[in-house]
């Protein structure tokens, strides 16, 4: 019988057997009288065992004087029975006392923060601003002021129009509503501001929609210079502020420098894992290790933070992989090839797909001679849109107007 | 002291009047849970005999067992008597109302 049936079976049940001539009689006496009787069974002709609740055992004496038959108890099942038997052992009740008082004082702490309704604001930064604001996991349920947090994590966080804290256990669930942003093409239609050059680079194309351009063709700008300032300049009337508009393309450069040598060694996996344990405390980590000295592994870890009494100590599930150093060695040819297929993969995955209309101009390499090998240089020129519409303080366009 | 055949005939009639009467009041509830869509085993008080393969079977509506054994029980329903014969047969559940048997059984036979 496992603890959950015992914890289950409180008051306790017993199998009884019988023993008379109407013993159908019995059974029917039992459902008249309301004694809940179960798991009947007939062992030979005259003697059924069944099972019952431990307190209507009692109500059995009737019906057995009225049936003529024996009553005698077999089997005692459940907590009460079992807590009877070790009664003289005060070391079982003393844990139980414990457990239900641990279990009680721990359920007063919060163990878990959910967030619900954050789609542009990372999970990590609202349970940090929620830890600034006094709700962190550890914090006691007792006296916690919700309204205060919520105020706090207001403050904390401009992005935030409303926040609410539920407590469901030892579960904190904190909703938030995010404040709607304007779309870059909103703001610029309805605040005043300028283009500025988002990377350095030799102006290309330069048209002025909406604003006073600044800077001229193949001229070089670097990054955060203004190039279409949002003012309108006339003989006629006094300057006046527009949000600027316009389409500015430059040359941008990039460069992509790597070593190559002909001889290398590389990690080669030996397809053994090995698990160790250990734990933290403060930043100090404490690894149990069982691994092999003569051999080399990559380690991983995985921990469990929990703060305790201020203290940040964490359990540690280190994963170590094994691996041998292999001596390869490489023909100039080869690593020719693979200096151009890592050329191209930079431009098609880092360069390209982080400009905007982004075209390649021109790509100049340059190898040089090391010790044991080659290193490869390579500049690219990108045709891009570099604006990016800011929007302008008051007090700046009044500084600029008075120039 | 012999009856009069006068007292038969009423004695008689009195026995046909009362299983017309009851046979009438049977047909009433027939035709009452047809008309209302009911159950006619609540309307009619009626015993409920449900079996799942040849190991368990619920009986809805029984009266009081009447023989016991391990391969064979005898048990009074409103109208009839229900006989089933197997082999480790096992009272799993008994409530006022409901029964559950279990073990292998062989047959289950209705005797009026």
């Amino acid at each position: 019988m496992g603890i959950s049936d015992n914890i289950q079976n409180i008051k306790g049940t017993v199998t009884v057997q019988i023993e008379g001539f109407f013993t159908e009689r019995f059974i029917n006496l039992c459902r008249i009288n309301n004694i809940k009787i179960w798991d009947i069974r007939t062992l030979v002709k005259g003697v059924v065992r069944f099972k019952m609740s431990a307190g209507d055992f009692k109500k059995l004496r009737m019906v057995a004087r009225k049936t003529k038959c024996s009553v005698k108890i077999k089997k005692k099942e459940g907590l009460y029975f079992t807590m009877f038997k070790y009664r003289k052992r005060k070391i079982i009740f003393f844990l139980v006392a414990m457990a239900i008082f641990l279990t009680i004082a721990f359920s007063t702490f919060i163990w878990n923060i959910d967030i619900k309704g954050n789609d542009n604001i990372s999970k990590a930064e609202v349970i940090s601003m929620l830890k600034k604001s006094g709700l962190f996991v550890g914090k006691c349920k007792i006296g916690l002021d919700k309204k205060e947090i919520i105020n706090n994590l207001r403050v904390n966080m401009q992005d935030i129009s409303w926040a609410g804290i539920e407590i469901d256990g030892t579960l904190a669930t904190v909703k938030i509503v995010e404040k709607t942003k304007l779309d870059e093409k909103d703001i610029q239609n309805t605040k005043i501001g300028d283009i500025v050059a988002k990377k350095d680079g030799v102006i290309t194309r330069l048209v002025a929609e909406d604003g006073t351009a600044i800077l001229n063709e193949k001229s070089y700008v670097q990054k955060g210079n203004i190039i279409i300032q949002g003012t309108m300049f006339s003989k006629f009337i006094e300057p006046f502020d527009v949000p600027a508009k316009g389409i500015v393309k430059a040359d941008c450069s990039y460069t992509f420098e790597k070593e190559y040598l002909y001889n290398k060694t590389e990690k080669k996996y030996t397809n053994k894992t090995r698990y160790c344990i250990g734990f933290t405390i403060n930043l100090k980590e404490n690894m149990l290790n069982c691994l092999n000295k003569d051999k080399k592994y990559d380690i991983s870890k995985r921990a469990k933070e929990i703060k305790l009494f201020g203290n940040k100590i964490s359990f540690d599930l280190y994963k170590c992989v094994e691996y041998e150093d292999v001596k390869i060695s490489k023909t100039k040819q080869e690593l020719l090839e693979e200096s151009t297929k890592d050329i191209d993969e930079y431009l098609n995955k880092e360069i390209l797909p982080n400009t905007i209309n982004g075209v390649l101009v021109e790509k100049e390499v340059e190898t040089l001679d090391i010790e044991g090998g080659f290193k490869t240089k390579v500049t690219y020129i990108v045709n891009e849109e570099i604006g990016e519409f800011v929007e302008r303080n008051v007090s700046i366009v009044n500084e600029q107007v008075t120039n | 002291m012999g009856i009069n055949k006068k007292e038969k005939k009423k004695w008689y009639k009195e026995v046909y009047k009362n299983i017309k009467s009851k046979t009438q009041i049977s047909e009433a509830r027939d035709k009452f849970s047809e008309f209302l869509e009911l159950p006619n085993e609540v309307v009619n008080s009626s015993t409920k005999v449900t079996s799942i393969e040849n190991k368990n079977i619920l009986i809805e509506g029984y009266k009081q067992i009447m023989d016991y054994y391990d391969d064979y029980i005898k048990i009074k329903t409103h109208n009839m008597e229900l006989v089933i014969d197997g082999k480790n047969l096992d009272i799993k559940e008994i409530t006022d109302y409901e029964l559950v048997i279990q073990g292998e059984i062989y047959s289950l036979n209705y005797k009026k």
